[in-house]
């Protein structure tokens, strides 16, 4: 009997200064989930990414707000707009349900600036890379 | 261009009182994530379950520990305890680092640290078993691989089958890294009692979505 779940998933708070490594994983997903009994109608939420510093691949450098590209190319004329996430009255997070988001060409190290109030903001890694490796014959 | 990923995943902060409903998805997994820079080497966590509420589906009922179960079918109706936690009562005298001590009903304590032959720490080396009524606190030592002598311990005695797991500076949960967990046969909602540890993120995963792609 055993209960390890090691090799499926990956997940971390990622309410800024707290990040995530998205390295170990091919998927990942940004979400909000609210734990309490009331809509959550207010917050502006920027999704930041890094790459790693120059000095450990393990650490993140200098986070910025990602921005959203159409195809992950440069942009054609306009600047890509930020990753920016608006809950208001119009377009809450329901009481005891959560928002994903998954925000294209992500740098190795995301994370999300913005003021969490009750939501837990979170980050799931999926996918995970060299599971299920067999060893050399 | 969406951002959306809605109905890939979903996430929860399960540290208790809060939970995770995992009816939405086929598969889960439990996290307990060190996003900090140093080892956490203390704590227990109980990985606990509720069926719903009598008067509502998204309300969970009374939680209890999850038992570990070889084929899902109900706990024994004896239950079977171990330790899972020795305080020190007395150091006794004599001891040394690495000694064994021995309290009885299985029970065996590791000499983690002493200061002038006074123990000041121990940990588990073998968490014994029993049934029935918990022994009386404090437990003396019954005999030693050492010339320590008395010595004596309060014992905390849990339930074998709970699905638990302790922290310690042989097991710790390393900087940066993360422990995750699917104990079988769960409940509809779960979550993680917490005792003795901070700076843990205690999270919860559900994959593979029922209803998605319809």
């Amino acid at each position: 009997m055993t209960m390890s779940a090691a090799g499926t998933v990956l997940a971390f708070n990622v309410a800024s200064p707290k990040f995530a490594d998205l390295a170990p994983g091919y998927g990942y997903a940004i979400v909000f989930s609210n734990q309490t009994a009331s809509d959550v109608v207010t917050g502006t939420f920027t999704v930041e990414g890094a790459d790693a510093s120059a000095n450990d691949p393990c650490v993140p450098g200098t986070f910025a707000p990602l921005d959203v590209q159409p195809e992950c190319s440069p942009p054609i004329g306009a600047a890509a707009p930020d990753a920016v996430i608006t809950f208001d009255a119009t377009h809450p997070v329901k009481a005891m349900s959560q928002c994903a988001y998954a925000v294209p060409c992500p740098k190795q190290f995301i994370r999300v600036a913005g003021t969490a109030g009750t939501l837990d903001i979170l980050c799931v890694v999926t996918r995970l890379k060299r599971t299920g490796m067999a060893a050399a014959a | 261009m969406s951002v959306s990923a809605a109905g890939t995943v979903l996430a929860f902060n399960v540290m208790s009182p809060k939970f995770a409903d995992l009816a939405p998805g086929l598969a889960y997994a439990l996290v307990l994530a060190n996003q900090t820079g140093a080892d956490i080497t203390t704590g227990t966590f109980t990985f606990e379950g509720a069926d719903a509420s009598a008067g509502d589906p998204c309300v969970p009922g009374t939680f209890a520990p999850l038992q570990l179960s070889n084929d899902c079918s109900p706990a024994p109706a004896v239950a079977t305890k171990k330790v899972n936690a020795a305080a020190i009562a007395a150091g006794g005298t004599g001891h040394a680092v690495g000694n064994k001590i021995s309290l009885g009903n299985g029970v065996v304590l590791a000499v983690a640290t002493v200061a002038a032959g006074v123990i000041t720490g121990v940990t588990i080396d073998s968490a014994g078993s029993i049934t029935g009524a918990n022994p009386a606190n404090p437990v003396a030592q019954v005999s030693s691989s050492g010339p320590g002598i008395g010595s004596t311990f309060n014992l905390t005695w849990v339930n074998a089958g709970d699905a638990s797991i302790t922290l310690s500076a042989q097991n710790p949960i390393k900087a940066g890294t993360q422990c995750a967990v699917a104990v079988e046969c769960p409940k509809q909602f779960v979550r993680i009692f917490s005792q003795g540890a901070t700076n843990l993120e205690l999270l919860a995963v559900v994959t593979r979505l029922r209803r998605t792609g319809m």
